[in-house]
């Protein structure tokens, strides 16, 4: 298999946890290398915590075997980081669709009436990777990605 | 190579207490799902506890590349002499205020210690993961912080209840800055930048300007609850532990 080929494989690998999303559109795929007799997968961990990565592990395993590729090996490394901004733009909008905000920054826009009259109600949801708010416009409660970046230096 | 042999044994063991510190505390944070005050805190305490799970999970990893036995075995199969968390993680939950309390002076120390020292850790690996661990637990801190000025500011039950919980759970908080030889031999050959006790005067700095900012009293230094880093505990820890491995105690061969 060419590394194309992988990634488009790849691409067909989605989120346990948010299964519109694909682990190419999530961003944590970091290299693929391809040998004679199989392939090495490189993944960014999310969060440390995340139960998903054993899953994501497995169907990585089992998406490239059908494919064709006789080993498979997945590492997940420590660096570099991960962090939210390495969702694709097809991931925020798949995210969107699925009624999760994007995160950032700024109040979000409500993914159901596009208002941006929102606020946090908890920094801690159903998953690590989720966040709860509320829109005052729709009074909706509704879910946003919690942003994950680098933390600024202690001093 | 043999010169290398103490001082990989020393970070070896600076890191188990940092692991299991994260298991410990973690494990008790599991234990409010269900029992918050408010449905948002157990789904809350409960994040919090995979959060920390999860950083420990990452340097059981690490000590288990670096030959330290396995990762399941390192966090359910030790005997309890074998876990060097500070005492004050292991206490049994009394109460939301202690909760609260602790949590904010764990995660207070845990700031300082993952931003000044394990991320300007000289061996790569180690400074990779704190820079992963600290991200995720500025959250915890902020949510720490944010409870304890509801408290402080809650009314004169809540504020006295707040300050009696900081001041039992600092009386039992020395042990977070107790130093090990190991931590002395890291220091000397540059490993790490610091020692743990050496972070105590930011601590009570960052410590007592929260608590003014929050209405409450002063809070003294912290002191007490010695000896988890040696493998001393006190027996809430045999009732931790006895939980926590129920499931492989009783299926050594199970897999999750």
């Amino acid at each position: 298999m060419t590394e194309a080929e992988v990634m488009a494989v790849l691409a067909t690998v989605n989120d346990p946890e948010i299964p519109v999303l694909s682990i190419v559109e999530l961003g944590i795929v970091e290299q693929v290398r391809c040998r004679t007799d199989g392939v090495d997968v490189f993944l960014l961990p999310t969060f440390a915590g995340c139960p998903a990565l054993e899953l994501i592990r497995r169907a990585v395993v089992s998406a490239l075997q059908a494919a064709g590729a006789p080993q498979v090996a997945v590492t997940f490394l420590t660096a570099p980081a991960w962090t939210t901004d390495r969702i694709t733009q097809q991931g925020l909008d798949a995210l969107s669709s699925f009624g999760i905000a994007a995160p950032g920054d700024a109040a979000p826009a409500c993914p159901y009436c596009q208002s941006t009259q929102t606020r946090r109600e908890s920094a801690f949801g159903p998953t690590l990777c989720r966040q709860v708010y509320y829109c005052d416009s729709c009074h909706q409660p509704f879910e946003r990605m919690k942003p994950l970046t680098m933390a600024v230096k202690v001093r | 190579m043999s010169a290398r042999q103490p001082l990989d044994q020393a970070l070896n063991e600076a890191l188990l207490a940092v692991a299991d510190d994260e298991l410990v505390c973690g494990h008790r944070d599991s234990e409010w799902c269900a029992f918050a005050p408010m449905i948002e805190e157990d789904v809350a305490f409960a994040s919090i506890a995979q959060d920390e799970m999860g950083h420990a999970r990452l340097l059981y990893r690490l000590l288990e590349q670096r030959g330290q036995g396995s990762l399941d075995q390192m966090a359910f199969s030790r005997p309890l002499v074998g876990y060097k968390n500070a005492q004050i993680l292991e206490r049994q939950n009394a109460g939301w205020a202690q909760a609260i309390a602790r949590h904010l002076v764990y995660d207070l120390y845990d700031d300082l210690l993952t931003g000044l020292y394990l991320e300007a850790c000289t061996v790569g690996e180690v400074a990779d993961i704190a820079r992963l661990v600290r991200r995720e637990e500025r959250y915890h801190l902020e949510h720490q912080k944010t409870w304890i000025r509801h408290l402080g500011q809650g009314g004169a039950e809540a504020r006295a209840r707040m300050n009696g919980a900081l001041g039992d759970v600092l009386a039992e908080s020395g042990g977070l800055f107790e130093d090990l030889p190991a931590h002395r031999a890291l220091k000397e050959a540059g490993v790490l930048p610091g020692l743990p006790s050496e972070l105590q005067p930011e601590f009570s700095q960052r410590l007592a300007a929260l608590c003014l900012t929050a209405g409450l009293d002063r809070p003294a230094a912290p002191s007490g609850g010695l000896g988890g880093r040696l493998g001393r505990h006190t027996a809430d820890m045999e009732e931790c532990l006895a939980t926590m491995a129920e499931v492989i105690s009783e299926a050594p061969n199970a897999s999750w």
